[in-house]
């Protein structure tokens, strides 16, 4: 039986497609097969902020069924703070008026009520280099070649700039030292930040976002609260960036990203990820893609145990249940792990414990 | 069908999990329905399948590794009824906990009534209760509204006036839930209406267009009165998880209509064990899972469910450490582990690792500190709907089921784990669920109840023995009583049980035995202070446990005494 582990990918350069969806329903301004930058507006839409509830017939003094010929507003115009939107003449000039409460939006008039939304617009970018290659009715999906990174943690921001790196080394921990002018409106690779006040010294060099190899779970609050995009790659506690990780930043340095930090939702599928637009050689990369079966010769990194962050190659699979130290038994993947020296030893990893890196 | 007709079938019984999707062959073996084997792949709820069906095809391929038995078509469908070739099953029954807990919104006419029973209902399904509102809210309508389309729920309750009683609160209410889910758009919502009868097609009526909308009996029917609803709302909870993951409306179907919440059917199961059929008329069900812990419990055919979908071991990891606290969770764990090094631990498994499994003994600590955590504070909030008992539960069986729990390597650190979250006073019989099967019998029963009770008798549970936990105000090492055992071959063993200790008498599978306990001073043995009695007890895997610790039990600050402590006990077990 084939087992399907989670994959995370450093992928130097794989074809990738996105889905750029509207927060709510509204209008999309791009076509199929048109080409967008990552600052291209593909959709308006409006978010309601909050309501108001009118009783347009009681205030009238008006049967439902007969409110029609009142109104002055329809569903969906906008009206201003104080305008009405019905009005019943009555003796002696005088009349009874219905007016918004606020700046708005006619959402709904049902059994003599309307129902007003304070709007506020908001406008989606395309946030990828690439052509479109799909439309819902809310959302588009961008397709585009280039390098592919996925994190575990984000602070729910995103931002497109400059990759630079702030640590010459994949376990180096960033300090004040190292917030140089020439950070100034880039997105910062750095192995660990081991202090929350760090966070704000990036927004006060300029930076425009921050990659992180770990972090200590201990400086998650303040890294929600920066005003800047925070993905953390690897995992949290001690210790920076796995040698391929370090290897595709110090690689794709200089090149524009995309740096999505949003929050890793597992069910609905949207993971923290850097996405860096690469020209294709000739014919289109296969595509990056999740949900491909454990098998010899793929590339995995061990998520628990002793190796726990190691990468390496799967050389063989049980079949059967094997023991473990801690008395479990299950499948085993055989894996000759990376490492600096150009050695390579074997371990052993439970399946449920490898990732696929692609 | 009677409960006693004997109709030979070949039952499948398929649950969907977060982290697991397990299928079980129950069939006819020496004239008996029994367990056969299972088979089990890891679930496909999440991206990139956003379908079931992908992680039942893994388990049913596992399954057919086992049996040599095909459950699946050349199309990969399933093949129902059994065919000339003996493939395939007569009876499908599904079970569903699995994807996170439904974002419900909670509607009712007062807090102390309808609202209330509303949120003892939401307590017995997989729902994330994240606003609600009433009469007494201060809010207006249209903050009402505000409030509504800022929650996204997903499963909307609305309850309120007894039969006869209030409308035109009802309908405002109904109003607004209208106008939320106008506003929010996208996929319709489910409405379970649970209200005043007379109103149950105006709702339905002013609902319909853009919600998909359930009626099902008045929660509240007189005031005071809470009608047993839970069935209505878990079916209700289930269908709309099922508008929204692909294959779950092909198995309901496979399933007569019937996808059941898992705790609901492991309810069924141990509601019945308690009325008399079984030797157990208290029974505790806890199952801690990846991402929800329930508890079952029943007492005498009256069932009390109860969901946590904020506590589990794997992706609920990280509530689960909130909701014990750094402190006490470490004191499960040997050595002196520093507190930031707790938590990397614990939101690296709750983030990114959670479906993965213990290499060394301490992570498989770790882990059980995990499961103790997670039950612990599930049985906190539980407590309070049960039977009064005083400071500690009195039950008389406890089943543990999830995978840390049930496939824990040493019976005897489940049996610690059950001990140490649970806490129970004087006499229980600890089981394990290792294959899932309460559940899945649970569901088995509505269509074939000889097969669920035949195999139930089967040995679907492992036992692991009886407990008796000693109350006592004893200091460390302080003789708290003598026990005597006189197994049914006659033989006779006596131990003396300490203060902080635990004592354990050798008594097998299939064994049963007379223990007698004489208290010293004013320990409890279960018979109240101080009073010598005797039991009949049942041996297991693990033996007779005798529990001198004391309760509540939580092993000590000093890193050097813990260790020392929780290495006694887990000799003492076994493990």
């Amino acid at each position: 039986m084939a087992y399907i582990p989670q994959t995370s990918h450093v992928t130097l350069l794989a074809t990738i497609r996105r889905r750029r969806a509207l927060p709510a329903p509204g209008e999309l301004v791009v076509s199929e097969g048109q080409r967008v930058s990552a600052g291209d507006l593909i959709g308006t839409c409006e978010i309601a902020e909050s309501h108001q509830l009118l009783d347009v017939a009681g205030k009238l003094g008006v049967k439902v069924a007969k409110l029609e010929p009142y109104l002055l507003k329809r569903e969906g115009d906008l009206v201003k703070k104080g305008e009405a939107i019905a009005r019943r003449k009555g003796l002696f000039g005088l009349a009874r008026t219905v007016t918004a409460g606020a700046d708005s939006r006619l959402v709904l008039y049902e059994e003599g009520k309307a129902l007003l939304a304070r709007v506020r617009a908001v406008e989606v970018r395309a946030g990828l280099s690439g052509r479109v290659v799909g439309l819902g009715e809310t959302s588009v999906n961008i397709e585009t070649t280039g390098a592919l990174l996925s994190g575990v943690w984000g602070n729910g921001k995103d931002v497109v700039s400059v990759l630079r790196l702030a640590t010459g080394e994949p376990n180096q921990v960033l300090h004040a030292g190292l917030l140089e002018p020439s950070l100034r409106g880039a997105i910062i690779a750095a192995g660990n930040l081991p202090d929350p006040s760090l966070f704000a010294g990036l927004v006060d060099v300029g930076a425009a976002g921050l990659i992180t190899g770990k972090l200590s779970a201990r400086l998650l609050d303040a890294a929600r609260a920066a005003t800047l995009p925070v993905m953390v790659v690897e995992g949290f506690g001690e210790g920076g960036f796995s040698l391929p990780v370090f290897q595709f930043l110090s690689g794709n340095s200089g090149r524009e990203m995309w740096l999505n930090a949003c929050v890793w939702d597992a069910f609905g599928g949207d993971r923290p990820e850097a996405i860096i637009p690469l020209p294709s050689p000739g014919s289109a990369p296969a595509q990056a893609l999740d949900g491909q079966p454990l098998e010899e010769g793929k590339r995995v990194r061990i998520l628990r145990g002793p190796e726990a962050g190691r990468i390496g190659r799967v050389t063989g699979l049980s079949d059967r249940a094997m023991p473990l130290p801690s008395g479990l038994r299950t499948r085993l993947a055989v894996i000759a792990l990376d490492d600096a020296h150009g050695h390579q030893p074997t371990v052993s990893a439970p399946l449920a414990n490898v990732e696929l890196v692609e | 069908m009677a409960a006693n007709e004997y109709r030979p079938q070949t039952i499948l019984a398929i649950d969907f999990g977060t982290s697991s999707t397990r299928a079980a062959l129950i069939d006819v073996v020496e004239g008996q329905f029994r367990h056969v084997a299972s088979g089990q792949a890891p679930s496909t709820f999440n991206a990139p399948y956003f379908d079931v069906m992908e992680g039942l095809r893994n388990a049913l391929e596992d399954l057919t590794t086992v049996t040599g038995r095909r459950m699946l078509n050349d199309s990969a469908q399933l093949i129902t009824p059994v065919d000339q070739d003996g493939y395939g099953a007569d009876i499908i029954a599904a079970t569903v906990s699995g994807g996170p807990a439904l974002r419900t919104v909670l509607v009712g006419l007062l807090p102390e009534f309808s609202l209330g029973a509303a949120k003892v209902a939401a307590d017995s399904a997989y729902l994330n209760v994240v606003e609600t509102f009433s009469l007494n809210d201060r809010r207006t309508s249209q903050q009402q509204i505000d409030a509504l389309v800022a929650a996204r729920p997903e499963f909307i309750v609305l309850a309120g006036g007894r039969d006869g009683g209030a409308r035109e609160s009802i309908l405002r209410l109904a109003e607004t839930i209208g106008l939320g889910a106008y506003r929010l758009g996208g996929d319709k919502r489910h409405v379970l209406y649970v209200g005043n009868e007379a109103l149950k097609d105006r709702v339905t009526q002013m609902l319909k267009p853009i919600t998909t909308v359930t009626a099902a009996p008045n929660i509240q029917p007189t005031v005071g009165t809470i009608a047993p609803i839970m069935g209505d709302v878990g079916r209700a909870a289930a269908a709309a998880r099922a508008a929204q993951v692909a294959g779950l409306s092909d198995i309901t179907a496979y399933a007569q209509g019937r996808l059941i919440p898992t705790a609901q059917a492991a309810g069924t199961l141990i509601q019945f064990m308690s009325k008399g059929t079984t030797p157990w008329k208290r029974i505790l069900f806890a199952d801690v899972g990846s991402q929800s812990t329930a508890l079952a419990y029943a007492s005498q055919g009256d069932l009390v469910l109860n969901i946590r979908p904020d506590l589990g071991v794997g992706v609920s990891a990280e509530r689960t450490l909130e909701a014990e606290g750094v402190e006490a969770f470490g004191r499960w764990l040997p050595g002196e582990p520093a507190e930031d090094a707790i938590r990397d631990f614990v939101i690296y498994k709750s983030r990114v690792a959670a479906s993965t499994v213990p290499v060394t003994a301490d992570d498989l600590y770790a882990e059980l500190a995990l499961a103790r955590a997670a039950l612990r504070a599930a049985v906190r909030k539980a407590r309070g709907k049960w039977p009064r008992q005083g400071p500690s539960p009195r039950l008389d069986l406890i089943i543990g089921a999830g995978a840390t729990l049930g496939q824990a390597p040493h019976p005897g650190l489940a049996a610690m784990a059950l001990l140490d979250a649970v806490g129970p006073l004087g006499a229980t019989t600890l089981m394990l669920d290792r294959q899932h099967l309460t559940a899945a019998l649970g569901a088995v029963g509505y269509f074939n109840p000889l097969a669920a009770v035949q195999s139930l008798e089967g040995g679907a549970l492992l036992t692991l023995g009886t407990a008796v936990s000693i109350s006592h105000t004893a200091r460390a090492g302080d003789l708290l009583a003598s026990a005597k055992l006189v197994d049914d071959a006659g033989r006779e063993a006596v131990v003396e049980v300490h203060a902080g200790a635990i004592e354990v008498i050798a008594l097998g599978l299939g064994q049963t035995g007379k223990l007698t306990l004489k208290p010293k001073g004013r320990a409890d043995v279960g018979f109240g202070p101080g009073r010598t009695g005797t039991l009949k007890v049942i041996g297991g895997q693990v033996g007779l446990i005798l529990d001198g610790r004391g309760r509540p039990m939580l092993p000590p600050r000093d890193p050097a005494e813990r260790a020392e402590r929780l290495q006694q006990w887990m000799f003492a077990l076994g493990s």
